[in-house]
């Protein structure tokens, strides 16, 4: 029989997922794509679409997104017929509270588990919080569980990915300027985790881009780093400023390891320059996990 | 601290409710606006501008005016843009994008009324007669669930085609009916579709599909603790009260979705209460709810 601590976590995870009404989401995209796009229609014709068989395509398609991690595309194709995404359309597609995915949520929980159970002290951060639900998740994971001695840390710019500066990073501009939907104010996010009653003295924010705002951030012992930067920068910056800070038995996860090639370099230059002795474990096709020897 | 069943169940109604997603439906009200009615935004509105307004939604009116109309339940008042072609059904039915429609008022008497039953152990199963899309009954449901219950019914008795025509003179202006409002007709598969979801869809949640005064006569249900009136309408209101209400135990509860909301639904309460001799206060939810608890 499923407990009741269960139950909650699995409704936290499909809540932030947004994967209990992908409904709404299907009725934006498709609201979205006739406004952007300017497609003549009426609104009888949209209700009728909104209400058929062409929406449960849509929910289909956007409950396997939130399993793997993927977002719906808005795509044209020129006059030979080659299609192309339109890419400034993103900013009409992130609108669930986090953009990891089911597994990764599921596998995430599995390393809090671990190091509660292997008594590995020490906090829990998320370096690239975005909207702040995978910090959530973790103080609900603590919540739940009676755990009052471990915080949670959630670093960010809380204005978007910066400009990139490395030449690793020059193909991945992730900005404001290009993509308003990256940049959640802190104000947001803490009103999110108050949403989900979840915002108290136990999670604490670490705002500016992280080479200035990691190495003196009075953060204690680490027990999991969870990064989710996607660029060269921050995700070696944030290896640089907290891994020392990881207690041994405690987790690394790289959110977009596979999905960034510059985070991907980041993170072996990482491993060879400071001859860290790991595994990698692939979380699924875009995060892996690495544990403290 | 909280324990873990109340932390479930808070997160629950907040889902329900959609208050975790409100920002969701500020940008369904947003895009409708723009594309239909021009109520609050101009029809000339470049695309960057489109992008800075659905990114930035919560700083709009729209949020603010969604916000509103959770607090209290109820929906949202939108009209096509004059002259509008194309136009013959209303925009209202792109607003009900929430479980539920109840509000938070409604859902806390309820969830008040679940742990009363509990504590004074009233027998019987739980009854909604006009579920929609099913948010109240997954609600008791989970309460139930997480509760450890397992020997009380939770009964969905619905058309799962929308609402019938209304079938008295003063009602006609009340017509919710499924070519008026498609989004109010929902099927017995997008019920159960959600309750899958919520990992609430189990043998003790049964359907009673039909119209009331045709399902709800022979339902094999012997005694209930909550009874909740859903249908809107006069017929539906009384269908449900003459053969239900003798099944309510002592001690259990009647609520009333729509007693200030819908006149009929008002008349059929007050007239059945009359002919019974109810003496039982009937108490005021919120600006359309209201229920009474049967005297032991």
């Amino acid at each position: 029989m499923i407990d009741n601590k269960s139950r909650y976590l699995e409704l936290v995870k499909q809540a932030l997922l947004n994967q209990l009404y992908p409904e709404m989401e299907a009725a934006i995209f498709q609201l979205a794509s006739t406004a952007y796009f300017n497609a003549p229609t009426t609104s009888d014709v949209l209700i009728k679409n909104l209400l058929g068989p062409a929406r449960q395509d849509l929910c289909d398609e956007l409950m396997k997104c939130k399993n793997d991690g993927g977002f719906l595309r808005a795509t044209i194709s020129d006059a030979s017929g080659h299609e192309s995404e339109v890419i400034p359309f993103r900013n009409f597609v992130y609108n669930s509270h986090t953009m990891t995915s089911r597994v990764r949520l599921d596998y995430l929980q599995k390393c809090m588990e671990q190091v509660i159970f292997d008594e590995v002290k020490g906090d829990f951060i998320e370096v690239g919080a975005w909207k702040g639900g995978v910090g959530i998740f973790m103080r609900g994971f603590l919540a739940v569980n009676g755990v009052i001695d471990r915080h949670v840390w959630v670093a960010d710019s809380f204005d978007g990915p910066p400009i990139p500066m490395s030449s690793e990073d020059h193909a991945y501009d992730f900005s404001k300027s290009k993509f308003p939907c990256m940049a959640i104010s802190l104000d947001a996010v803490k009103a999110l985790f108050s949403r989900y009653d979840l915002l108290d003295e136990q999670v604490g924010f670490i705002e500016g881009r992280f080479k200035d705002s990691l190495p003196d951030a009075k953060i204690g012992q680490l027990a999991l780093l969870r990064l989710d930067g996607s660029l060269y920068e921050s995700t070696r910056d944030g290896l640089q400023a907290l891994y020392g800070k990881l207690g041994v038995g405690g987790f690394v996860i790289v959110d977009d390891y596979f999905l960034a090639s510059p985070c991907k370099e980041a993170v072996d230059e990482f491993i060879k320059a400071e001859k860290v002795n790991c595994h990698l474990m692939n979380i699924d096709d875009c995060a892996v996990c690495w544990r403290k020897g | 601290m909280q324990d873990a069943a109340s932390r479930y169940l808070s997160l629950l109604k907040k889902s329900i409710l959609n208050e975790l997603y409100p920002e969701n439906e500020a940008r369904v009200f947003f895009l409708v606006d723009f594309l239909f009615s021009n109520s609050f935004i101009s029809k000339e509105l470049p695309r960057d501008g489109l992008i800075k307004i659905f990114c930035e939604i919560e700083r709009t009116p729209y949020f603010e005016y969604i916000q509103a109309v959770k607090a209290v339940g109820g929906m949202i008042a939108i009209n096509h843009r004059p002259g509008s072609v194309g136009a013959s059904i209303p925009l209202a039915n792109y607003l009900f994008q929430a479980p539920t429609m109840v509000g938070r008022a409604r859902i806390d008497n309820l969830h008040a009324c679940l742990d009363a039953i509990l504590k004074s152990n009233i027998p019987g199963d739980f009854i909604e007669t006009g579920v929609w899309k099913g948010g109240v009954p997954l609600f008791i449901k989970g309460f139930l669930s997480a509760h450890n219950v397992d020997d009380r019914v939770v009964w969905l008795a619905d058309s799962f085609q929308g609402l019938p025509k209304p079938s008295r003179p003063h009602e006609v202006d009340l017509d919710f009916s499924k070519t008026e409002f498609p989004s109010l007709a929902i099927s017995l598969e997008e019920v159960k579709s959600l309750f899958r979801r919520y990992g609430l869809l189990d043998d003790s949640v049964v359907f009673l599909e039909g119209w009331f005064k045709d399902t709800l006569p022979g339902a094999p249900i012997q005694q209930l603790a909550l009874l909740r009136l859903d249908g809107d309408l006069y017929e539906s209101t009384m269908d449900a009260l003459v053969h239900l209400y003798a099944k309510v135990s002592p001690g259990g509860f009647i609520i009333v979705d729509d007693y200030y909301s819908f006149p009929g639904c008002r008349e059929a309460v007050d007239e059945f209460r009359g002919k019974e001799r109810i003496q039982d206060a009937l108490i005021e939810i919120d600006n359309s709810a209201v229920f009474w608890r049967k005297c032991v």
